[in-house]
């Protein structure tokens, strides 16, 4: 499966010479290139705001100190990710942060307004798969986010998760059954082997 | 033969799957049904926008690389003793009970104890998990306060070293879970809490909370 990520696209090289000679324009340009798509990652791994600004900061005052050593053997966009990804997966284990996320589902309520504002008019369609996706663990979150939207593979997400690929694939398939009650599917997710053993 | 929700989802990624689980989902309604499920579930997750970041998360950005290209303080190497007093200043003022007269031998005792550096793993998770307490209290109270852009620096540098450490519990916990460096790796977690026991104890001293 050929996925493309929203990191996956073409920078200019002269700007990134600029940003990594220190010029804040061009790092400004290349903040404003990615940095939507690292808060996007941060959020939809960590399920809160305030966790998501503190990844994107992390990030970027990362990229800005690591320009100059930067080769460009891969996409810039995919070295920042890799690094997004790493600051996001530190967060989810660390013991610290376990306080601040909801490692077991749930979070605080939001009012409704506040709902639509911080979600840019979505449709209501979107609305309740980002409610099932925040209301899912902090592992199983990351492991939907990195396999089905950014593309990486069971083996690379358990690579980065200290896990196995059987891990992220049963955490891929228990997210899917409780996002789909959360999203207010009609139907539960089932196989006919689960209709079979009911 | 059945299939499960496993196949079903390497089936939609193209994934190598058994050709009788294909062969089963092609004369099965109900699992064919299931995967189109998944798959427009995925396209679903696949479309959502991304959320915007704060207006002003750029110059927050460009202030702490500035920030950090800055020659740092050495604060920690001067800190010594002080540091200690403080944390000992900050775990009496963040457990009411340990103010009372009346309790001036169990403060003590905390304290003393504190400052023991304990060498027993046990006693180590204890002692970090009072820490930890100690300076959720005290966020409570330093988050709402205006706080300057060395103290932010530092507060963001402990807190990413403690997470950092965290992490290498995890590995060498998981790896082995009587590994001996486990020991070291918590000491060194509970000195790091200390220190931001000390820095967010200050904070809150400075504004007379």
């Amino acid at each position: 499966m050929v996925m493309s990520s929203r990191f996956d696209l073409s920078f200019s090289d002269q700007v990134l010479d600029r940003a990594r000679e220190g010029d804040r324009i061009a790092q400004a340009e290349l903040f404003a290139a990615y940095g939507r798509s690292v808060f996007g990652l941060a959020r939809r791994m960590l399920g809160r705001n305030e966790l998501a600004e503190d990844v994107l900061q992390d990030t970027f005052v990362e990229v800005l100190k690591g320009l100059k050593d930067f080769r460009g053997e891969a996409p810039v966009g995919m070295w920042i990710r890799r690094i997004a990804v790493n600051k996001c997966l530190m967060l989810i284990r660390s013991h610290w942060h376990r306080y601040r996320l909801p490692l077991d589902g749930g979070e605080e309520a939001t009012p409704a307004e506040d709902w639509l504002e911080a979600h840019g008019g979505a449709t209501e369609v979107d609305i309740d798969l980002e409610k099932a996706l925040d209301a899912l663990p902090a592992e199983a979150r990351a492991v939907v986010w990195l396999h089905d939207v950014e593309g990486y593979t069971h083996v690379e997400i358990a690579r980065l998760m200290q896990a196995t690929p059987s891990f992220s694939k049963s955490q891929l398939a228990r997210a899917y059954v409780r996002m789909r009650r959360w999203a207010g599917g009609s139907e539960e997710v089932q196989t006919c082997m689960s209709v079979l053993n009911s | 033969m059945h299939v499960s929700l496993e196949q079903l989802m390497s089936l939609r990624d193209e994934e190598p799957v058994a050709l009788e689980v294909q062969e089963h989902v092609r004369g099965c309604e109900h699992c064919a049904r299931t995967l189109n499920g998944l798959a427009s579930m995925r396209e679903g997750l696949m479309h959502l926008a991304d959320p915007l970041p704060s207006p002003e998360a750029w110059s927050r950005i460009a202030a702490a690389a500035e920030e950090r290209a800055a020659p740092r303080r050495r604060w920690y190497a001067a800190a010594g003793m002080a540091l200690v007093a403080s944390v000992a200043a900050a775990l009496v003022l963040v457990n009411p009970a340990l103010r009372t007269s009346g309790n001036k031998d169990t403060a003590t005792t905390t304290v003393a104890g504190m400052a023991a550096a304990p060498t027993d793993i046990g006693q180590l998770q204890a002692q970090s998990r009072y820490l930890e307490r100690a300076v959720l209290d005290l966020n409570g109270n330093a988050d709402r306060m205006p706080m300057s852009a060395d103290t932010a620096s530092t507060v963001a540098e402990l807190e990413d070293r403690i997470a950092l450490v965290d992490y290498e519990i995890n590995s060498a916990s998981t790896r082995d879970p009587r590994n001996p460096d486990l020991v070291q790796l918590w000491k060194q977690r509970v000195d790091l809490l200390q220190s931001l026991a000390a820095v967010r104890y200050a904070q809150v001293a400075d504004r007379g909370i």
